[in-house]
């Protein structure tokens, strides 16, 4: 069953002075635990894709739907909420709050859905493990390397057990040893949860563990293949 | 978690922040202090003319207020004390006669208001026996004894058992004139009173004056709160013939100085707050600048518009709430230092009845009133950097 399915999907931007076609008519659907890689030059539209499936920006034709249910169509307030249910981000600059410890960082989004603090306990508590960081627990980020800190926004993304994980250039600030750790974490994590996981890279050490790549070029998908 | 998160943002910038609550710190500080002495100032002001002139309620016949005619008594007074000692509240009744008069001495001569009172109830009623600075009040082992000030006594240049020469006009419309013996000279704080006003025994003036009844019946009550109640239950035992008046439409000025010093406080706390408010906002407006990018990323990750909102107005409230509670705190403190030790006051407002040392007390209602403005002066001024955040959009 399609986790998610894009229809002639279009982003536009200067519509009314120079437009851009960021993403032009594209059309993809998505499988649940599929562990997509999405390559492209900069400025291929990558990014924008993601924002689109992630319902952080509005296409300005076309649909996505995610389940079944047509986001595009959600109110602002509605697809917040969507976002905060269904969806996980771990960002290229790892965006994690400064003030608080890893363990209220991967509990910040089930605090927003008022999951009780057993709950969420348990689960930071098993996240943190599974990805090597259960002695960092009360460890602000400034104290983490950017290695551990991409972990525990890999297990931020994960906390509120998402149906899908987006993740923009995840590796691009990494080492080789932490791209190989996250990538084992996210691989591990990817069939344990059956999370879906979307990454836009141009990083080939992610591409090389991808299930399923999709390039990109010039908004247009020029390759889709699984491995 | 909202308060927590509150509380650590607000020490992201150190600096910011201590410069901030310190300015909240004496500024709340100072304006408590600031309204709990102007606000005792004038309430000593009211409570001194209340005690010294008017006390609570005053019985005349209708009329005398407007002239203050000797001949405008009060008829029937001993039947009216009678009703008036009946209503619960009132605590003590006293009749007075009071006129205009000249006092001479062999040195000089004045103008004033002549008071002739029964020592015993007007000792319960009135204060000016705590300001004696000489002599004793109105006693029975002297003939003819007056209370004078000591500004009147330094004018007449007069001592202690002096002799002073009062005239007037009785209600015969006779000019006629006694002699009477200073018992006792007073310093009250109010200089009007002392400048204008001398005091002698009902008996006395009335023999003089050839007044058969008091013109002024002067009455304390139990519960000051119920002023307005006794005030109107007292009239209406009464003819039309008879008026009551309460202390505030006796002394207009004093209420309206006092109504002007509230408004004063309420603008002054106002200014400082808003003040604060400022420095507030500008620090709030720099935090939204800072943490755009983060907000945009708490939006992304499904924070909503009003919890984005609601983050800043707390970080807002935090701030002012530290700054606000330890600044009242300190005033606090400072107030009660200074009810013991005393604020002096520059010597020129001793002309406006105000004592040149001040004692002031804590107002519990001015805590509440800066409170209540701090509180929604925070809501409305961090109100507008928190829905600049509110409307950045999903970003990370």
């Amino acid at each position: 069953m399609n986790v998610i399915e894009i229809k002639n999907l279009r982003k536009i931007y200067n519509e009314k002075t120079v437009p851009v076609n960021a993403v032009n008519d594209v059309s993809l659907s998505f499988k649940a635990k599929e562990f997509t890689a999405i390559v492209g030059a900069s400025g291929s539209g990558k990014t924008t894709l993601l924002n689109l499936i992630g319902g952080i920006d509005t296409p300005t034709s076309g649909n996505v739907f995610i389940n079944g249910k047509n986001v595009s169509e959600l109110s602002e307030n509605k697809m917040t909420q969507f976002r905060r249910d269904n969806i996980g981000f771990v960002f290229q600059q790892y965006n994690l709050l400064p003030v608080l410890t890893a363990k209220e960082n991967v509990e910040f989004i089930m605090e927003l859905q008022k999951k009780p603090k057993e709950e969420r306990e348990k689960r930071v508590t098993v996240l943190l493990t599974e990805i090597g960081l259960a002695d960092k627990i009360n460890e602000r980020p400034a104290k983490l390397s950017g290695g551990q800190q991409q972990r525990v926004a890999v297990a931020r993304a994960l906390a509120h057990k998402p149906t899908f994980v987006i993740a923009d250039e995840p590796t691009a600030n990494l080492d080789s040893k932490s791209t190989a750790d996250l990538l084992n974490i996210m691989e591990e994590l990817n069939q344990k949860e059956g999370t879906t996981f979307i990454f836009s890279t141009h990083d080939q050490r992610v591409v090389d563990r991808a299930k399923r790549v999709i390039v990109f070029e010039d908004g247009k998908v020029i390759s889709d293949t699984s491995k | 978690m909202t308060t927590k998160l509150a509380w650590r943002n607000i020490w992201r910038n150190k600096t910011r922040t201590t410069v901030f609550l310190l300015a909240a710190f004496f500024g709340f500080a100072m304006a408590l202090f600031a309204l709990n002495l102007m606000k005792s100032i004038s309430q000593q002001r009211l409570d001194d003319a209340k005690n010294l002139q008017t006390s609570d309620l005053q019985i005349h016949k209708m009329g005398f207020q407007d002239d203050k005619d000797i001949t405008l008594f009060i008829p029937n007074a001993e039947n009216v004390i009678q009703k008036v000692k009946e209503n619960a509240n009132v605590d003590v009744v006293a009749k007075r006669i009071s006129t205009n008069a000249v006092a001479a001495s062999p040195e000089n001569s004045i103008g004033c208001e002549i008071k002739g009172v029964e020592p015993t109830t007007e000792r319960e009623i009135s204060v000016v026996q705590d300001f004696l600075v000489e002599g004793s009040y109105l006693s029975t082992d002297m003939r003819m004894p007056i209370l004078i000030s000591k500004k009147t006594a330094d004018k007449l240049k007069l001592k202690l058992k002096s002799k002073i020469i009062i005239t007037l006009k009785n209600t015969q419309e006779e000019i006629v004139g006694g002699s009477f013996r200073v018992a006792g000279i007073f310093a009250t704080p109010s200089t009007p009173f002392d400048e204008n006003t001398v005091i002698v025994n009902y008996t006395d003036l009335q023999e003089l004056g050839s007044i058969s009844e008091p013109q002024e019946i002067a009455i304390k009550i139990k519960d000051p709160t119920k002023l307005i109640e006794t005030q109107s239950g007292i009239q209406e035992t009464l003819s039309a013939e008879y008026e009551v008046n309460n202390w505030k439409e006796l002394l207009p000025e004093l209420n309206a100085f006092d109504a002007f010093i509230n408004m004063v406080g309420v603008l002054f706390t106002i200014i400082v707050i808003l003040g604060l408010g400022f420095s507030l906002m500008n620090i709030m407006n720099m935090i939204v600048q800072e943490r755009t990018h983060e907000i945009g990323m708490l939006r992304a990750i499904g924070q909503s518009k009003f919890k984005v909102f609601s983050m800043l107005l707390n970080e807002a409230g935090v701030l002012m709430m530290i700054g606000a509670v330890s600044g009242i705190l300190f005033g606090y403190v400072l107030t009660l230092i200074a009810s013991k030790v005393g604020v002096p006051i520059s010597s020129g407002l001793d002309m406006l009845g105000i004592r040149p040392v001040m004692y002031p007390k804590l107002n519990p209602e001015i805590i509440i009133m800066v409170i209540v403005i701090a509180k929604i002066l925070t809501v409305a001024i961090a109100s507008i950097p928190a829905y600049r955040a509110m409307r950045i959009k999903p970003n990370y």
